[in-house]
């Protein structure tokens, strides 16, 4: 699933990633992909501007830490992030549920 | 110069200097991640540097979608106001300013006739206020010496700020 596929739920994989632990871009690349079994081939490029993006609307929050003798930029979910996840999680469901029945019945 | 080096530069060119710091700084550590990774799967360090670049797509896309962000003002407006700072805009507006500089300076040498010499007024002499010091007679002030200095203070010609002993000459004979 690529490109296009992806579009438009990034940023609500990329909250779900950071809900469940605090990671820098690389590691949320990569945690996606195995994740999904290699199905998830993000744009690495299209990361950065989607966790600057939910960054400046609150949703996630950054520093740098220093790991392995490397300063890495971690992001880490906010309250603000946490609810927003939860909103998008019911959006989705809502989603798959209408077009399964749609699907479903033809 | 290495190919990760230079897309990172590139990146660092195309992205408004207000944000590229950060961004740079975070795309170099992937790049560190990725092919540290990659090296541990067994693959070249080159094989590992391309692979990663490819990943990542070009560097002017990747600014793109940065400064797209910034343009639509999903990373806020200070972003979006940094936008216009770009290395290659500021060099643009530099040389603008050179050239107008220039510019202006030769055309006010063209159009301009040039300053006559100043002129000592001698209107300080006319009137110079004396005081004396009545138990040796000497001269202890002369007040004009004093308004002469704040003319000066005021943009008036520097010869207002002669000396005392110059006005001395006519008030001293006073007694």
């Amino acid at each position: 699933m690529e490109g296009d596929a992806l579009r438009g739920h990034l940023e609500l994989l990329l909250l779900a990633a950071l809900a469940r632990a605090d990671q820098h871009g690389y590691a949320l690349i990569e945690w996606l992909r195995s994740r999904s079994d290699g199905a998830l081939d993000l744009g690495e490029g299209s990361v950065y501007p989607a966790l600057r993006r939910l960054e400046a609307a609150g949703f996630v929050a950054s520093s740098w830490r220093t790991d392995g003798g490397r300063r890495k930029r971690v992001y880490r979910l906010t309250t603000r992030g946490e609810a927003r996840l939860r909103s998008e999680r019911e959006g989705w469901n809502d989603l798959v549920r209408t077009v399964g029945l749609v699907l479903e019945a033809s | 110069m290495s190919d990760t080096e230079r897309y990172l530069r590139e990146l660092r060119r195309a992205l408004p200097i207000g944000c590229r710091r950060r961004f740079v700084a975070e795309v170099r550590e992937h790049f560190a991640s990725a092919m540290a990774a990659e090296v541990e799967r067994g693959v070249g360090a080159a094989e590992a540097e391309r692979e990663t670049i490819e990943r990542l797509g070009p560097a002017h896309a990747l600014a793109e979608q940065f400064l797209a962000d910034v343009r639509s003002g999903a990373l806020g407006r200070a972003r979006r106001v940094s936008v216009t700072l770009t290395a290659p805009r500021l060099a643009a507006c530099a040389a603008a300013v050179t050239v107008a500089i220039v510019a202006g300076a030769v055309f006010a040498g063209r159009h301009s006739s040039p300053a006559p010499p100043p002129t000592p007024r001698r209107t300080a002499q006319s009137s110079p206020t004396v005081v004396l010091d009545p138990r040796t007679g000497q001269v202890r002030m002369v007040v004009y010496a004093l308004q002469g200095a704040i003319r000066k203070r005021e943009g008036s010609r520097p010869w207002i700020a002669t000396p005392v002993p110059y006005y001395l000459t006519p008030a001293s004979p006073r007694r």
